[in-house]
C-alpha cells in the first residue's frame, strides 16, 4: 500500500511542486491550504506523516500541530515544518509544538523527500 | 550650581532626548519587521522557481535544446545567487538589530579555530589544498559568543579555501602577542584572503553576495572585537577581545 502524506501549503505553486515531487516517488499524497482543512484530514484521512506550512490561513501551523498532537488520534504523525522562517527562533517553537522536523523556505525536493523517507523508516522500526 | 532656569531647560532638553530615543527606536522596529517580513515573502517563490528550473534542466519535462538549457543555467545561477541573498540577509538582520542573543563567556579561541578546521579540512583536501594553523603555546581566552564565532571563521577560512587553486596551501595563525589598544587587549588571528576582492566589499568566490564581509564585521563588532583588512597582503585581521 502507498504511504500516504498529507501536504499543508496554501501557496498554490509551492503546494503542486511538492504534490507532484512526492507523487513521481510513490507518495499518495492528499492536500490541504489553510490550518482547519488540515486538521480535518489530519483526522479523517490518517496520513502517515504531514508536510506543514507555517503561515496559513485560518489556523498557523504551530497551532494545527500542537492541537494534533493532543489528539489520541492524531498523537503520533510524524509532522515536518516547511516555512520561510528560518530562525532559530521558529524552529524552536515548531519542536516544542511536536513537529519531528524542520525544512526552511526555499528548500529542495530531494531535501524534503530524504526527510520525509527518514522518519518514515523509522516509524515502521 | 543650576539656577532654576537652567533645571528647567535641562529638564526639557532630556524630556526630547528620550522622546527622539524612543521615536528612533521605533522607527528601526518598523524596519526590522519590515525587513523580516520581506525576507518571509520573497523565500516562498524561491523553491517553486528553483526546483522547476532543475526539473526542466534535468529532462523531466521533455527534452530541450542547447540554446534552451545554457539560458535556463543562467536563470538557475542566479536564482542560486538570490537564495544566498536571501540567507545572508536573513543572517544579518538579526545581528544587525542585536536580537542574536549573543552570549559573551570566556572561551578558548584555539579549540573554535580546531573546530572550523576540522569541518573544513575534508572539503579543503578534496580540492588539493592544505589548511596549516600557527597557534601560541597558551590558548588564547576571549570573551564571546562561540556559535557566532564559528560563523565568521567558517565564512573566513571557506572563502580563503575557495580562493585558493588546487595544490596550494593557506596558513593562517593566532598570534600569542596581544595587540593593546587603549585599555583593552586583543589577540590577533590573520587569515589570508584575496585583498583585491575584500577592497571591493566581497568575501568568498565571484558569485558571493557580498553581504558575508559585513556579516563577518557585524558580529565581531557586535563582541568588542575589530576586523581590520590589509591591503597589499591578501590578509584580513580579527582581533577579538581577551579575559582579563
Amino acid at each position: 500500500m502507498l504511504e500516504k502524506v498529507l501536504v499543508v501549503e496554501d501557496e498554490p505553486d509551492t503546494l503542486q511542486l511538492v504534490q507532484e515531487s512526492l507523487e513521481s516517488e510513490g507518495y499518495e499524497v492528499i492536500t490541504a491550504t489553510d490550518g482547519i482543512e488540515a486538521e480535518d484530514k489530519a483526522r479523517t484521512e490518517n496520513p502517515d506523516i504531514i508536510v506543514l506550512d507555517i503561515s496559513l490561513p485560518k489556523r498557523d501551523g504551530y497551532e494545527v500541530c500542537r492541537r494534533l498532537r493532543e489528539d489520541k488520534n492524531s498523537f503520533g504523525i510524524p509532522i515536518v515544518m516547511l516555512t520561510a522562517k528560518g530562525d532559530y527562533g521558529s524552529r524552536l517553537r515548531g519542536f516544542l509544538q511536536g513537529a519531528c522536523d524542520y525544512i526552511a523556505k526555499p528548500f529542495s525536493t530531494e531535501d524534503l523527500i530524504n526527510k520525509i523517507r527518514k522518519l518514515l523508516s523509522t516509524r515502521k522500526k | 550650581m543650576l539656577s532654576r532656569g537652567d533645571s528647567i531647560r535641562y529638564k526639557e532638553a532630556e524630556r526630547k532626548l528620550k522622546q527622539k530615543i524612543m521615536e528612533l527606536k521605533r522607527k528601526n522596529r518598523v524596519r526590522e519587521e519590515f525587513l523580516s517580513l520581506a525576507l518571509h515573502k520573497l523565500r516562498s517563490p524561491l523553491t517553486p522557481i528553483k526546483e522547476y528550473v532543475s526539473k526542466i534542466l534535468d529532462g523531466k519535462a521533455g527534452d530541450i535544446n542547447q540554446q534552451q538549457k545554457r539560458y535556463l543555467e543562467i536563470v538557475k545561477r542566479q536564482v542560486e545567487r538570490l537564495v544566498r541573498l536571501v540567507e545572508e540577509l536573513s543572517e544579518l538582520s538579526p545581528v544587525k538589530s542585536g536580537r542574536l542573543g549573543l552570549e559573551k563567556e570566556p572561551i578558548g579561541i584555539i579549540d573554535i579555530i580546531e573546530k572550523v578546521v576540522q569541518s573544513l579540512r575534508r572539503e579543503a583536501e578534496d580540492k588539493g589544498i592544505s589548511l596549516c594553523v600557527e597557534f601560541p603555546a597558551s590558548q588564547p581566552i576571549v570573551r564571546g559568543d562561540e556559535k557566532s564565532l564559528r560563523e565568521v571563521f567558517t565564512r573566513l577560512i571557506k572563502n580563503a579555501v575557495n580562493q585558493t587553486p588546487s595544490g596550494g596551501e593557506i596558513v593562517f595563525s593566532v598570534k600569542g602577542e596581544p595587540i593593546v589598544i587603549g585599555q583593552d587587549k586583543f589577540v590577533e588571528i590573520l587569515l589570508p584572503t584575496t585583498g583585491r576582492q575584500l577592497s571591493q566589499g566581497k568575501i568568498g568566490d565571484n558569485e558571493d553576495t557580498g553581504l558575508g564581509l559585513v556579516m563577518v564585521r557585524s558580529i565581531v563588532e557586535a563582541q568588542g572585537g575589530k576586523v581590520r583588512f590589509e591591503d597589499g597582503s591578501n590578509r584580513v585581521a580579527i582581533l577579538l577581545p581577551l579575559v582579563g
